[in-house]
Order: C-alpha cells, then sequence, then structure tokens
C-alpha cells in the first residue's frame, strides 16, 4: 500500500476518532448521586442518607464502612416494626438528651453539626427519634432475652478454658474462682447474643429483603 | 474498526487513532461511569435550576410529578429529596430510584432515574418437557403468584427443579432467560430437560409392620420397576394410615425417604410405618350417651392419647355432670399398656342429682324481684349448678354497681336437704342483697387533654353532675372522648376513667385521664395514579386536607366517597411516615376503571294482559302473553376530567299490539314496547352538593287500557339531605300519544278523545326519607316519598293539572330479634285537573258545529290518561290483576280501567321464614282509585288477601303471590270479577 493509501486511511481514523470523542464529548455527563435507594427490608425503604446518618453521626459505635452500616440499618428496621408491634417503655427524656448530646459532642462545632445534619436531610427531632428508638429496642431485647439460663458449673468451666486468655493478667490466668462471676456475666451475654442473632435471622427469613447495593 | 490496529507505523510510532485510543476510552468511561457518590454539601443551598425524572423508558405513573417536591427555584435540601424518593417509592412502581445532581448556571440540576419493577408476566417453556406446562404454571402461581418479580428469577427454578423431581426426574435440568419486552414486562423463557424418569429399585420398610412387607407394597401400588411419583405415594400412604387409625393405630406415624442412584434412573425407596399402639377407649361406671362419649372424649377424632388430651376429656365430662346438676360427680380413667395395646378406660361416677328448692331474695329495695331474678337466671326446680348461680349473683351484683351502688353487695347461702324418697337432695338458696347508699356524681373533670381540644371533649361527656352515678355511662363516656381523640389524629392516644368515692357524702368524683400523645397532621395530600380524572375532581371527594388531624375517620370517609364516584377500579390511601412524628403524607393512590361501559342483557316476562274478547263481546278478557326482551346500554364516564357522565339505554319487548281482539288471532306481534333515554350527569353541580340529570327520552308503552308514545326532555336537581334523605326538583317537556285504546267508546273520557296526542310541561319536585336497613329486602325502618307535580297552560302545557302521590312504608320485627318481619304501607294520590274549554271534535277530527254555526266547545278537567291513578297488581292491591282495581267509576262497562284521580292503598304484611331461603308472606291490602278527589271514600275501600311464598336468590326475593279479593263486583256488562289474581315477580311487593 503507498504513502498515499496509508494517508487516506489515517485521515478516516482521525475523522472516526474525532467523530466517536465529539459524540461522547456531547453526552450528557451523568451528575453525582446525592441520595438513592439502597435497601427494602419489610416494606420500608433505606436510603443511602440513612447510612450516611449512621455513619456520620456514629450511630453504631463499631464504626463500619457503610456495607455494614446497611446490614445494620436493615436489622434495626425489622427489629423497630417487631418492636412496634409491643408496648415498650419510652426512654426517659433525660436518656435521649444525654445520647444526643454525645452524638453532638462528635463535632467541633454546633455549625458542623448542623451541617451534617442538613448534608443527610435530617432535623434535631428526626435524630431524636432515630435515638429513642434504638433505646426502646435495647430495651426490648433486654426484656425479650434478658433471662438467660444461668449456666451449669460445667458450662462455665468449659468457657473459661476457651477463653482463659480473656481471663488473664500477662501471661497469668487468673483462676476460674476469682474470674467465675465475670465468666458467667461473659457467658449469659454471649448466649444472649447468641439468641438474638437468631431471632433477628428469623426476622430476615419472614421478611422481603432486598439489597440494591449487592447488584453492583 | 480502524481502532484496533496496533502496529506501529513507518515511523515507529503507533498510528494517531491508536495513540488517541486512551483517551477515547477514558472520555467514555468518565461519560457513562456510574456517578459518583458526592458530598452533597457542595449541592445544599444552590436553586434547583431543573428537574427531571427518567422513567427508563417507561410510561411516567400519572401525578408522578407532583410526588417531586425538589421543585425549580428553591433551594436544595435533602429533606425534599428524601421526601421526594419516598413518595415515588410509594407507588409500587419502581425498584429502585437514584437522585443526581450536577451544577447548572450557578444552580443544581437534579435528575431522578427511576427504574421500574419488572414483572414476569409470561413463561415461556421449551424443551423437554415431559410434564404439562400447566402443570408447571401452576407450581409457579402457587409459589410467587401468577406474576413473580424479576428477581424471583432464580427461585422459580428452583421450585420448577422440586416439581420435577417430585416426579422422578432426578437430573431435571432448567435453564432461564428473560425476555424484556418493555414497559416493565418480562417474558421468562424457561427451557427444560427434563431427561429420564427414575424406576423403583428397590424397596423397604423401616418399622414394626402389622401385615407382611409384600402385602403392604401391594396396598400401596408399589412396584419394583415402577415409576416414583412423590405425590402420589404421600396420597396413598396417608389413605394407609388413615386405615389403621380407623382399627385404632391412633398414634400412626408413616412417611417416606428416596435416594437417588448416580445415573438418575433409579431410586432406592424406604418407607417408614410406625403403626404404634393399638387403642382402645372403654367407660366403666354411670352411663353416658354414646355420642357424649365421642364429643367429649375425642381420641379417635383427634388421633391421640395424648395426656392432655385425656385430662381435657375428664374435664369436659366433668362440666357435662355439673351442668346436669350432678355437682358431686367424679371422673377420672386409667391407661393399660401390653404388648402392642393400650386400653385406657374412664370411670363415671356421676353421684346424686341435686334440684334447686326455694331461691329467698331479702334486702332489696331498688329493683322489683322480677328484675334480679331474670338477672340469676334460676328458677326453681332446676339443676343445681353451682357457676351458673356464681354467674347470676355477679349479674345481680352489677345490676346495682350500674345503678349507682357501688357498695353493693349480694351474698347467697345454701342449705341442703333430702329430697323425697326416690329423688335427689334440694338446695335451698338465701340471697341476701345489702344495696348501700346511691352514690352521686359530684364532679366531672378532664386531665391531660391538649388545650385546643377540651371544649370538644367536653362535649362528649354524657354524664352530669348531680346525676346518679352509673359505671356503664362513665365508660361509655370513656369511650366517645377516646373516639373523639382519635378523630382528631390522636392515633395513640388512651384514656381511662378514675371514679374516686366520697364514704361520707356518697359522691363521686369523675376524672377522665387522657395520654393524648402526639397529633398527627396532614403534611401533603398526593394523588397518583390518574389519567383521565383531574386531581382536582379526587381533592374535592377527600376529607384530609393538609394542616388538619389526619384520622382514620376522615381516612375511610375519603375511601368511601372516592368510591361512591365509580370512577376507580382500585383506592389505596396509605399515609407515609418519614421522619416525623407529628407529620405525614397522604398518599391517594387510585386505578382508573375503564371510561366506557357497556351493559346488554336479555330475558322474557309473562304476565296476564287485558284484551278485548271478541267473542266476549269487546269485554275485557286477561291473557297470559309471552314477551321477550333486551336492554343495551352504553355509558362514558369522566368527561373532561370531572365525574360527569353520559348513558344510552335501550329497551325493547316483543309484544302484540291491543288493536287486534285476541279472537282472531292474528295479533300484531313486533318492537311495540321500547324504551330509549340518553342521560347526562353531572354531580356536584354549579358548586354544590347536588347533582344536575338532563336526560331525553322516547319511550312506547301497553298499558291495561291503551298504548301510549312518549317523547321529551327533562332536567332534574337532586341534592341528598344527610345519609337518609333527598330532595329533588325538576321540569319535564313531553309529548304523549295514546292510541290502541281500549275504552268503551261511550264511556271513554273526553280528555282522551279530545286529545288523543297532548303536550305536557310540568314543574315537579320529590322528597324521599329512606330509613330502611335493606332497599331489597328490609326489616326494620321506614320510607317515606312525596311527589308533587304542576302543569299549566302558562308553561306550555295543553292542559294544567296539580298531582301528589305520598308513600310511607314501615318495617318491624316481631319480638326483639325475631326473624318475622310485620311490614305495612300507606299510599295516597290526590290529583285535580285545571278546567279549559276545548272544540269538540268528531270521529273524523272535524269541528262539531252548534246551532249557531260555530264549532261546539265544552269544558274539559280531567287529567291526561299517562298522568291519571291506576292500582291493582302484584304491587299494590294483590287479589286484583294488573291495573284492575276499581269500581264503576274507574272501571267501564267492558271492565277496561280508566284511571282516576284520587288512589288509596293499604297493605300489611308478614313475613316469616320457613325453611333455609324459602320464607312464607301473608297479606292483606284494600285500597281503590277514585274518579275524583272529593269521591274518595274509606267506605268504598276494595280488599284483598292472600299469601305467597318467598326465595331469597342471588338477584333478589322471587315472589309468588296469590291473593283473593274480599269483595267482587259485577261488571256492567253483567260478568263478574274472577276471585283470584296469581302474581310471580322478583323483589317485596313493597
Amino acid at each position: 500500500m503507498g504513502c498515499d493509501g496509508f494517508r487516506r486511511i489515517r485521515a478516516w481514523h482521525r475523522l472516526t476518532a474525532f467523530t466517536v470523542a465529539s459524540c461522547l464529548l456531547a453526552l450528557p455527563a451523568r451528575g453525582d448521586i446525592i441520595d438513592r435507594v439502597l435497601a427494602l427490608a419489610g416494606g420500608d425503604l433505606i436510603l443511602l442518607s440513612d447510612v450516611q446518618t449512621v455513619t456520620i453521626f456514629g450511630l453504631l459505635p463499631d464504626a463500619p464502612d457503610e456495607t455494614d452500616a446497611l446490614t445494620w440499618l436493615i436489622d434495626r428496621t425489622l427489629t423497630l416494626a417487631e418492636v412496634n408491634r409491643f408496648i415498650v417503655a419510652e426512654p426517659e427524656a433525660g436518656v435521649i438528651d444525654a445520647d444526643l448530646a454525645d452524638v453532638r459532642g462528635r463535632f467541633s462545632t454546633p455549625e458542623e453539626f448542623q451541617r451534617a445534619l442538613a448534608a443527610v436531610g435530617m432535623t434535631e427531632t428526626e435524630l431524636a427519634r432515630v435515638v429513642r428508638d434504638n433505646r426502646r429496642i435495647d430495651s426490648y431485647l433486654r426484656q425479650r432475652f434478658g433471662s438467660a439460663l444461668q449456666p451449669t458449673e460445667a458450662a462455665l468451666a468449659r468457657y473459661y478454658r476457651d477463653y482463659v486468655d480473656r481471663y488473664s493478667v500477662g501471661e497469668v490466668a487468673a483462676s476460674f474462682d476469682r474470674v467465675r462471676a465475670q465468666v458467667q456475666r461473659d457467658l449469659q451475654e454471649e448466649r444472649r447474643q447468641a439468641l438474638i442473632a437468631d431471632w433477628v435471622d428469623r426476622l430476615r427469613l419472614r421478611a422481603t429483603v432486598i439489597r440494591l447495593d449487592e447488584d453492583e | 474498526m480502524v481502532l484496533v490496529d496496533r502496529s506501529p507505523g513507518p515511523t515507529g510510532r503507533r498510528p494517531w487513532a491508536a495513540r488517541c485510543l486512551p483517551i477515547l476510552v477514558l472520555g467514555g468511561w468518565l461519560s457513562y461511569a456510574p456517578g459518583a457518590v458526592a458530598d452533597v454539601r457542595d449541592y445544599l443551598g444552590l436553586p434547583i435550576v431543573e428537574v427531571n425524572l427518567d422513567f427508563d423508558g417507561t410510561e411516567p405513573p400519572p401525578g408522578s410529578d407532583e410526588l417531586v417536591v425538589t421543585r425549580v427555584g428553591t433551594p436544595l435540601s435533602m429533606a425534599d429529596v428524601r421526601e421526594s424518593i419516598w413518595h415515588l417509592f410509594s407507588l409500587a412502581r419502581f425498584s429502585d430510584i437514584r437522585v443526581d445532581a450536577s451544577p447548572r448556571g450557578g444552580g443544581v440540576a437534579l435528575q431522578y432515574e427511576l427504574t421500574p419493577v419488572r414483572i414476569v408476566d409470561r413463561l415461556a417453556f421449551r424443551g423437554d418437557l415431559k410434564l404439562a406446562r400447566r402443570r408447571l404454571r401452576e407450581a409457579i402461581a402457587e409459589r410467587y403468584g401468577a406474576r413473580p418479580r424479576f428477581d424471583q428469577m432464580a427461585d422459580v427454578a428452583e421450585v420448577l427443579r422440586g416439581v420435577y423431581s417430585d416426579e422422578g426426574y432426578l437430573k431435571a435440568r432448567i435453564a432461564t432467560s428473560p425476555i424484556d419486552r418493555g414497559g416493565g414486562l418480562t417474558t421468562l423463557d424457561l427451557e427444560v430437560s427434563a431427561g429420564e424418569r427414575a424406576r423403583l429399585a428397590t424397596l423397604t420398610i423401616d418399622g414394626p409392620v402389622l401385615q407382611p412387607e409384600p402385602v403392604i407394597f401391594r396396598r400401596l401400588n408399589l412396584r419394583i420397576g415402577e415409576y416414583y411419583a412423590r405425590e402420589a405415594l404421600e396420597r396413598r400412604l396417608a389413605d394407609y394410615a388413615d386405615n389403621l387409625r380407623d382399627r385404632g393405630y391412633f398414634e400412626v406415624v408413616v412417611g417416606h425417604a428416596i435416594a437417588g442412584r448416580s445415573d438418575g434412573r433409579q431410586i432406592d425407596l424406604t418407607l417408614t410405618i410406625d403403626p404404634g399402639p393399638r387403642v382402645s377407649v372403654e367407660f366403666e361406671g354411670d352411663p353416658l350417651p354414646s355420642e357424649i362419649r365421642e364429643t367429649l372424649v375425642p381420641v379417635a377424632q383427634e388421633s391421640s392419647v395424648d395426656e392432655d388430651l385425656l385430662e381435657d376429656s375428664s374435664r369436659r365430662l366433668l362440666d357435662y355432670l355439673w351442668r346436669l346438676g350432678f355437682p358431686r360427680a367424679v371422673v377420672n380413667y386409667r391407661r393399660t399398656a401390653a404388648d402392642l395395646e393400650l386400653r385406657i378406660v374412664f370411670h363415671v361416677d356421676q353421684g346424686p342429682l341435686v334440684r334447686v328448692g326455694r331461691i329467698e331474695i331479702e334486702g332489696y329495695e331498688t329493683f322489683p324481684r322480677s328484675v334480679l331474678e331474670d338477672r340469676l337466671g334460676v328458677a326453681s326446680g332446676d339443676p343445681f349448678v353451682e357457676a351458673s348461680f356464681a354467674v347470676g349473683v355477679a349479674a345481680m351484683a352489677e345490676a346495682y354497681r350500674e345503678a349507682g351502688y357501688s357498695d353493693a353487695r349480694v351474698e347467697m347461702q345454701v342449705v341442703e336437704e333430702p329430697g323425697p324418697s326416690g329423688s335427689g337432695p334440694i338446695a335451698h338458696f338465701r340471697i341476701t342483697v345489702t344495696e348501700g347508699p346511691r352514690q352521686r356524681v359530684r364532679s366531672i373533670s378532664i386531665e391531660g387533654a391538649p388545650k385546643s381540644v377540651s371544649t370538644r371533649l367536653e362535649g362528649a361527656i354524657t354524664a352530669g353532675a348531680g346525676e346518679a352515678y352509673e359505671r356503664s355511662i362513665a365508660l361509655a363516656d370513656r369511650d366517645a372522648i377516646l373516639q373523639e381523640l382519635l378523630s382528631l389524629g390522636y392515633e395513640s392516644a388512651s384514656v381511662r376513667v378514675d371514679a374516686s368515692f366520697d364514704p361520707d357524702t356518697h359522691q363521686v368524683d369523675l376524672i377522665y385521664v387522657i395520654e393524648a400523645g402526639a397529633q398527627i397532621l396532614v403534611e401533603h395530600v398526593l394523588i397518583a395514579g390518574q389519567f383521565r380524572v383531574s386531581a382536582a375532581t379526587i381533592r374535592r371527594e377527600l376529607t384530609l386536607v393538609p394542616g388538619q388531624p389526619l384520622s382514620q375517620d376522615r381516612l375511610a370517609e375519603s375511601r368511601r366517597r372516592l368510591s361512591a364516584l365509580g370512577l376507580f377500579r382500585r383506592i389505596r390511601i396509605t399515609d407515609i411516615s418519614h421522619g416525623s412524628d407529628t407529620r405525614r403524607d397522604v398518599l391517594v393512590a387510585v386505578e382508573e376503571a375503564p371510561a366506557t361501559t357497556l351493559g346488554y342483557g336479555g330475558g322474557f316476562e309473562v304476565g296476564t294482559r287485558l284484551r278485548q274478547g271478541r267473542a266476549a263481546g269487546g269485554f275485557a278478557v286477561e291473557r297470559i302473553e309471552f314477551a321477550p326482551r333486551g336492554f343495551f346500554e352504553i355509558g362514558r364516564r369522566n368527561l373532561w376530567g370531572k365525574n360527569r357522565s353520559v348513558d344510552l339505554f335501550v329497551r325493547a319487548s316483543l309484544r302484540s299490539r291491543n288493536e287486534r281482539e285476541v279472537d282472531d288471532g292474528s295479533g300484531e306481534f313486533g318492537l311495540n314496547e321500547y324504551r330509549v333515554l340518553g342521560t347526562f350527569r353531572e354531580p356536584r353541580a354549579f358548586g354544590s352538593a347536588a347533582e344536575l340529570l338532563v336526560s331525553t327520552f322516547l319511550e312506547q308503552s301497553i298499558r291495561s287500557s291503551f298504548s301510549l308514545r312518549q317523547r321529551g326532555v327533562r332536567v332534574e336537581w337532586r341534592r341528598p339531605l344527610g345519609s337518609t334523605a333527598s330532595l329533588s326538583g325538576g321540569y319535564t317537556f313531553n309529548k304523549d300519544r295514546l292510541f290502541d285504546e281500549q275504552f268503551n267508546a261511550e264511556e271513554e273520557r273526553l280528555i282522551d278523545r279530545l286529545f288523543p296526542g297532548i303536550a305536557l310541561s310540568t314543574f315537579s319536585g320529590t322528597f324521599i326519607r329512606d330509613r330502611r336497613d335493606d332497599p331489597f329486602e328490609p326489616t326494620r325502618g321506614e320510607l317515606l316519598s312525596v311527589d308533587t307535580g304542576l302543569a299549566g297552560r302558562t308553561i306550555g302545557s295543553e292542559v294544567g293539572f296539580a298531582k301528589m302521590l305520598m308513600h310511607a312504608f314501615l318495617y318491624r320485627r316481631l319480638g326483639g330479634s325475631s326473624s318475622v318481619v310485620y311490614a305495612t304501607g300507606l299510599r295516597v294520590g290526590l290529583a285535580a285537573g285545571f278546567p279549559r274549554t276545548a272544540k269538540v271534535t268528531d270521529d273524523a277530527g272535524n269541528f262539531v258545529l252548534a246551532s249557531n254555526g260555530q264549532p261546539l266547545e265544552t269544558v274539559v278537567q280531567d287529567l291526561p290518561a299517562s298522568e291519571r291513578f291506576f292500582a291493582g297488581g302484584s304491587t299494590t292491591v294483590r287479589g286484583f290483576a294488573l291495573d284492575r282495581l276499581g269500581d264503576e267509576s274507574t272501571i267501564d262497562q267492558n271492565g277496561f280501567p280508566q284511571g282516576g284521580n284520587g288512589l288509596i292503598i293499604i297493605n300489611n304484611e308478614l313475613r316469616f321464614p320457613v325453611w333455609g331461603n324459602v320464607g312464607a308472606v301473608a297479606f292483606l291490602d284494600v285500597g281503590n282509585v277514585f274518579e275524583t278527589v272529593s269521591t274518595m271514600e274509606l267506605g268504598r275501600l276494595r280488599g284483598g288477601a292472600g299469601f305467597g311464598l318467598r326465595y331469597r336468590s342471588p338477584i333478589g326475593p322471587i315472589r309468588i303471590d296469590l291473593g283473593f279479593k274480599l269483595d267482587r263486583r259485577d261488571f256492567g256488562s253483567g260478568t263478574r270479577e274472577g276471585l283470584t289474581a296469581l302474581h310471580v315477580s322478583i323483589g317485596q311487593a313493597f
């Protein structure tokens, strides 16, 4: 193929590339996502801004990423629906105020706190409601799963053996008799958490839960 | 493609396009990459300059624009964004919603990207199915409904694999692929490869068998080499278990398990059959009726010998004996097990029968003894049932407490003595009432009520200071207050009534303690789903208004009013809470019904008809007539977005005309009776609660003595007055023409002769008050209606008259809740014609001249035939055939009714059930038609009595009535009236 032929081909290449580039530039650039649906849990929507509320305000103390926050919100939504079916004692106003003050304290200035609220589309009252519902959930779970069975001595001893490191100071393990009360509390709490987890699993099975974040 | 040539160019450099490729790809990626999650603070507060909704190519749901509250010109707020997402999602039309923001000219442009819910509405099966498509569809529908969601696609395949496995296709393969047809609809393509059906390779029974294994296999129709089918096998196993239960093996357990071999062609089947012990239930001691033994000891029915069941059975037997008056009865049971036998023996010792002797009541003043005895509910001679006495004594005490005697005590003493020889002991009762002082209400107060509503709540209290304290009234007031609070939007309100008694003054302070909770107010009312109906039409019917309380009453009322429009197939009103404790949005989602309605039908009518009999000298003879009829109706609703409608109704009957006499057998058969009616309806006309109806009609009807053709227009204004009454007024202009008259020529009314065709211009008014419990088959309530009409020559009528017809019906159940209903009714009609002069004409229509050569004139004062009253028939006086009630002044000598200006009808009917849906009635009707109002006399009323049957069918009660005349008269021709009249119809007589 001669030079002219090459030139002709290159001209075609340039023209094609120019056309493609022009078309791409002419297409409207997609904007920034400011909110979206992330999940549907038992008929309730969970939005991106809900997840951001959890992370920005530190409502889940373990500081998880957004995926964990969404999982927590799904479980919370299902649990709250169950809690609302029963009469659960309202937390005292002082408790909610203290929780809110704690949340506020995570921001350097009140203005920063207000800006954070605006960013997730919430008011202080609505945030207080979230805090209140968290307390109500805790209260319900304590009420429902608080009276775990007293573990047997054998179970306590086995738990102590399995987690003896927890009861060690440096290299020295505390004797079972010395930490027996603590072992009992830990084992009971572990069993309680297992019961709650099992209950929430069953809630999830009963309800329709759709996670849209998993589509991507 | 030019961009794929990556060979170096002559200079060793890659071609230009290849060098540009990364840039182009990057550019393209930047353009198409999913939007990044932004720091929304960059956008917050910026003015919104554009809002777009992208429905992914599908039709936007109507009203969806209204659901987006981020409006152009307002600053961007995330609360609005969240609220908009909630609103849109509540339509249940989208599976995903994203909101993108981008800077645009100093502001922000918003784009809502809405992903429609994808529905699998079609299933397409392909491949080697082996099973019927219907079976597969049913299995999917049973699990996921007729239209599974797109995201359930994988589960659908799993369900089908289960179906195949149950039929022995252990290696069935199912591949699914969706075919998007647009509009959110998807066809799910299911490619099936059923594979080979497995056969039974081995048969094993696990458990202690009662019969040889081959016998059981034969019984279960199981053979090696046969195909496996789970459902059929389970059915046969269940039959086998039932058979064992019938033989006393109540605890039998059966089941089966399969193990497929690796080739998928063979199955090893293991049956589990544990018959358990054979149970026998026996009774010893005092005998019990067999049906009581079976009912109260349901071991066989429950197929269980559980300890709880046996204890419950003992308790039930004991209760049964106590209720019969054996208070010392003893029942126990024992179990005896040996090998595979279990014997349960109930021992019954009923003890002596104790009867109630004297009942003495003392210390009562307020109530008469009969009231207290009624409350006690036990009488001397009854078997002594301790529980019944306890309930009765408590009821007596409650009667006093309800009447304000809160300290009242009722005590009972029992003295038992031996009865006469051969009978059991007698228990005598002494009931002592200590009434104590009557409490009066000293004060009434409400605590905890929100200030803004306290006055309204006080209005709900009916108890008053100074009145006797009655607990039931206080509780009713509490409920009324709660109802008020709920209707004011306090959805979590609770109310309790505290009564504090002052023992010194015997007075009560009533305090209604309210915990109102938050008042829920309506923030937005969102309307969605309407295509043709305007949002304003829907809004007009809603009683929920932004800023007003959200109450369940208003919600229900709004739904009722929208339903009453008849424009919607489905209405969903939901309150949406998003973040606020006190404010909710109300979403009204409607699905419109088709705008065009079409109706048609056919049937036939069988009835008696009056005809001139030539052989009878022109005298009226009744003939049974069969007339096929049909109707057609077409309507268009929701004209111009409002709830206006237009309807066209056409009805026609094939009947013979009156002009031919029946004896010649040549009646002109054709569409001689018809009705064409066009109606325009405007509800809430001119912004009022009234509706306006404009109709035009063309009608031809065959009446007893004449045929009538009418055409005209009518305008009617109808306004409801509360829920049970209505008032209407109207104007009608019509032209009537009489033809085929059968009147005796000598007796024909002057007006009918002079005005066979007549124009009438009439103003009318109607009042209706309907308080019946059921319009088709009322059992209680009243109906009153008054119709009035006024026609005058000054308003365009050829003759003038005034007319009134009043109906009053009353329905009562006899004996409280009895199903016997007494119905009575009174109908009175009064009419008077205004005199006018008219020129007399001969039969040819020429004026008859007087002796002075001028046309002869006469005064006409009658009403035209179409406006006169007629009576007799299935809904008036049932001893008479249709229109044949009257006397010599209103029935001509040939027996044809002429109608009159006065009418009285009085009906009495007793309706009672007979068996199932069949009922019967006995009736006595009296009434008459009078020539003029001045000749109306009660002494001239004629009666008919009779009986009838009713069958309650889905289309209303089917009625057969046979009426007998109480007095028969001779017509002028000497013919005597028939004794009876038979009526067959649908619906009650009145």
